[in-house]
């Protein structure tokens, strides 16, 4: 199959590929660039563990081909640290006790900066919608929700 | 269990600049291409080989297909707007709160960032949430191809589940909603087995138009999925999504009459051929039409018509 190139910022750098049509953006995220923070959980579009953001907006990385985010901007999980500082939502989670396997967490991570990003002070049910697509196994979602609120609360 | 590959089947990416360069492409290879738009439906099909086309032809590459524009008097879609533009819209939030509210509940946050009205559509699934608001609001579908375009009304458009009245070699390019009317009230009710991101059991859209108390027009469109899970390879001609006719006509000439709501609801239900489910499904359409029914004629005294 014929390689295209692709050419995207990814946690504000800018990234030079060759890829193939197929290739999905999580595929090349991972194995490409070998930034294996976003999770493979489904490969269905189902579970949310894939979700980064393109241009500002959270989405399913498992469902978009690479060569769809050329040009574009995507921020994964290891973007949210800024000068070896951890962002509010990440210390934040820590903190809460969101975290037991972590296998959903950079998912949730990216999905609650989309909603802060956009609503910084959102309420308990808009905080649960906005997370409505990132799937947990171990936590029961509380503490993540805490986790989103206390984050939203000391910015 | 679907069969399911870690690889997406490999493909030839077309990638147009522009519709005419699309519907063109479209005409050469419309025996085995699939276009692109939000992929929400597309790359999951892709993934279990139950689509394998030769060509991907995505219509990422032109520009301005991600607008809502209104334009004399009506509101119109390119085919790339998603679901959270329409959920984001002040003028579908103010003026079509039946398909805002079919847009709050679609899917999930990440789903609605990518889904597109027009590929949900297109789709033509027996559970598609945009299908019944757009047809009680009397939605108008342009289709384009290299050798010209016509206009469907969404009933013309949806008639058969995964089977929409859509040649190969064409495209929607727009999807145009009539100027609403200041006496039109309108409720969208979905309800979905336990859990976030369900495919509708039951979808309920409900238009009434309400002046001095009295109902002028009534207008229902179900769509239901029932669990069914023979949708992906549906054989049976389960009538989804479709306008409730006779529901509607009881309604007609009437003020809020409870009664009157409660045989709408009963006649909905009966006029709905499920193919799987069949006592359930009837009887959730029949209590989320009542619902509807009741909502909009509160919302409708809430705004002073009745």
């Amino acid at each position: 199959m014929v390689k295209q190139s692709l050419e995207l910022t990814v946690n504000g750098q800018l990234q030079s590929l060759e890829v193939e049509p197929q290739r999905t953006l999580l595929e090349v995220l991972r194995d490409d660039l070998g930034m294996t923070g976003t999770k493979r959980g489904c490969d269905d579009a189902s579970c949310g563990a894939c979700t980064v953001l393109m241009n500002g907006k959270a989405v399913l990385s498992c469902n978009i081909l690479a060569l769809e985010a050329n040009g574009k901007e995507v921020l994964t999980v290891e973007g949210l640290a800024k000068d070896g500082q951890i962002h509010p939502l990440q210390k934040a989670f820590i903190e809460h006790g969101a975290i037991q396997c972590g296998f959903c967490t950079p998912g949730m991570l990216m999905s609650a900066k989309e909603l802060l990003d956009n609503n910084p002070k959102p309420t308990e049910i808009e905080i649960k919608e906005a997370l409505s697509g990132n799937l947990c196994r171990c936590t029961g979602y509380t503490k993540i929700i805490e986790a989103v609120q206390a984050a939203s609360q000391n910015k | 269990m679907d069969y399911y590959s870690v690889h997406l089947p490999k493909f030839k990416l077309l990638s147009p600049k522009t519709i005419a360069e699309a519907t063109t492409l479209l005409s050469q290879h419309q025996e085995n291409t699939a276009i692109l738009a939000g992929g929400t439906d597309l790359i999951p099909e892709m993934r279990k080989r139950k689509r394998t086309p030769e060509y991907v032809l995505s219509l990422k590459s032109i520009p301005g297909l991600d607008r809502i524009e209104q334009r004399g008097g009506k509101v119109i879609f390119g085919p790339l707007v998603t679901l959270n533009q329409v959920k984001a819209s002040p003028v579908i939030r103010d003026r079509y709160a039946v398909l805002a509210e079919a847009a709050d509940k679609f899917g999930n946050n990440q789903i609605r960032n990518m889904a597109t009205v027009a590929g949900n559509l297109c789709n033509s699934s027996c559970c598609a949430d945009t299908a019944s608001p757009l047809m009680v609001l009397g939605a108008q579908l342009k289709l384009i191809s290299a050798l010209g375009e016509r206009i469907l009304p969404v009933e013309k458009f949806c008639q058969t589940p995964f089977k929409p009245t859509l040649k190969k070699e064409e495209l929607l390019v727009e999807i145009a909603i009539p100027q609403s009317s200041p006496t039109t009230v309108g409720t969208y009710l979905k309800y979905t087995l336990p859990g976030a991101t369900g495919y509708s059991f039951v979808g309920v859209a409900v238009t009434l138009d309400i002046a001095n108390k009295v109902c002028k027009e009534a207008r229902i469109a179900l769509v239901a999925s029932s669990q069914c899970w023979l949708r992906e390879g549906c054989l049976y001609e389960c009538p989804f999504p479709f306008r409730a006719g006779e529901a509607e006509s009881v309604l007609k000439g009437k003020g809020k009459d409870d009664a009157a709501i409660e045989k709408a609801a009963d006649m909905a239900a009966q006029s709905a051929h499920p193919m799987v489910n069949t006592d359930y499904t009837r009887e959730m359409i029949k209590v989320f039409t009542r619902r509807a029914l009741a909502q909009t004629w509160d919302k409708a005294k809430q705004r002073g018509l009745a």
